[in-house]
């Protein structure tokens, strides 16, 4: 039991990771794409 | 004669009618609400909470009287009614009830607190340094994670165990969001044990500020002359997309999510009135009744419980081992950065918003009155609440479908 608990946290603190960066990365995307559009017009 | 007399004063007659524990509980409760709200009136403790909370307790377990025969029970509420035709009469009586049926048990008041903190957060700085906050934010997320397989092996089922982690994301609202779909037996005590060691952060983690961070890194200055302006409307398609996306991929703790951007999007969308009220009413008033009401729930039959004590040692470990990982965070973002991030950002990526960011800027302020890094811990505080948002969606999405 204790051991598949190790697993789920592992597992579930990757996933966390992952959706933070995601969650970075379409800030990132947000910022690039707001400023060519100002920049262009 | 000498029963008819004690009959005028049941709150306490029904100690010596009552168990011993119960009566004893309720006593040692009485004495740790009255601490608890003078804690609260010397602003030891937060006072927006403990004094409702304080003085809830004591009401509660002063106010016992029989309901019929030698049952007792309080006129505050009862949250252990679930036949609808009991809940009907029993919200006729006790005057605490509908609030605790239509916003509590439900989470709604969790959400309301939750679009209040969304008001008031102001994500530009997250957007300046995405991938730097989002990185610490979550190192700071290691007593979430740690503290489950701990309360596992100390004798709580996985389901009680991630509800209990759940207070190393520094963020109350969401823990009792958690307990109430996870272990709604224990949501009582968990939430209890989160909004008492929250409140204790910001005594104790400056201590481990110090001890894991030289005092040498501890003074380093930031640049924040680089740092981007982020326009309203950035912020604005940033809480619009990344509320869609979280809810895509957590319909489960989606309330949540939503709840935290639409305080985000309405504070960007400069909607004055709704600012006014989500940050002044709704927010104070949300956190009014959540401290009266947690107050009230403390009484000595409920709350005595055989798992209480190890909630306790894992509510102190899971924030414990939290406030380290942030630090640890800090210290990575120094090496990676050559020496140019100060660690002390790290502790903010705990998410009690704003306190640990206060936390890093003072112990950077008292060995270097002139360094303000502020800005980037603002930064990863506001990450932090996006962080605890994501795992508790991890924990009760995987685990609220296992039986």
């Amino acid at each position: 039991m204790t051991d598949n608990a190790v697993l789920f946290s592992a597992g579930a603190y990757g996933g966390t990771f992952i959706v933070a960066m995601l969650v970075a990365c379409l800030v990132k995307v947000t910022y690039v794409l707001i400023h060519r559009n100002n920049n262009s017009s | 004669m000498e029963l008819s007399l004690w009959n005028f004063f049941p709150g306490i007659t029904t100690l010596f009618v009552q168990d011993t524990v119960i009566a004893v509980g309720r006593i040692v409760l009485i004495a740790f609400g009255f601490l608890l709200a003078y804690l609260g009136f010397k602003r030891v403790l937060e006072p927006l909470i403990m004094i409702p909370m304080g003085l809830g307790m004591i009401a509660v377990n002063a106010g016992v009287l029989f309901l019929s025969g030698t049952t007792t029970g309080t006129l505050f509420l009862n949250p252990l009614v679930s036949d609808v035709t009991e809940l009907v009469n029993i919200m006729q009586v006790n005057f605490l009830q509908p609030i605790y049926n239509l916003t509590f048990s439900n989470g709604l008041i969790a959400c309301l607190v939750f679009m209040g903190i969304g008001a008031i957060s102001d994500v530009g700085f997250l957007l300046a340094r995405p991938f730097a906050s989002m990185f610490i934010a979550v190192c700071a997320e290691l007593g979430s994670i740690a503290t489950l397989p701990i309360g596992v092996a100390m004798g709580l089922n996985i389901k009680e165990a991630a509800a209990v982690a759940v207070v190393g994301g520094a963020d109350a609202p969401m823990v009792m969001y958690a307990s109430l779909i996870l272990a709604k037996d224990l949501f009582v005590p968990i939430t209890v044990v989160a909004y008492l060691y929250l409140s204790l952060t910001y005594g104790g983690y400056p201590y481990l500020v110090k001890a894991l961070i030289p005092k040498k890194l501890r003074g380093i200055e930031m640049d924040i002359q680089s740092m981007p302006d982020v326009s309203p409307k950035e912020k604005f398609i940033f809480s619009v997309v990344t509320c869609l996306v979280l809810c895509l991929l957590f319909p489960v703790a989606a309330p949540l999510f939503l709840s935290f951007f639409i305080g985000v999007a309405i504070r960007e969308a400069g909607v004055e009135r709704f600012i006014e009220f989500l940050e002044g009413p709704l927010l104070y008033g949300s956190t009014f009744f959540l401290g009266l009401l947690l107050g009230t729930l403390c009484e000595a039959s409920t709350i005595l419980n055989p798992k209480v004590l190890t909630l306790l040692i894992l509510g102190m470990l899971a924030l414990l081992l939290s406030g380290i990982g942030g630090i640890i965070g800090g210290l990575l973002m120094y090496l990676f950065s050559k020496g140019k991030f100060n660690p002390c950002v790290g502790i903010a990526g705990v998410s009690c918003v704003p306190t640990t960011a206060k936390v890093a800027q003072h112990e950077v302020n008292e060995v270097n009155p002139y360094a303000l890094i502020l800005p980037y811990a603002m930064g990863a505080n506001v990450s932090g609440v996006i962080t605890s948002a994501i795992i508790t969606g991890i924990y009760v999405t995987v685990l609220s479908v296992i039986k």
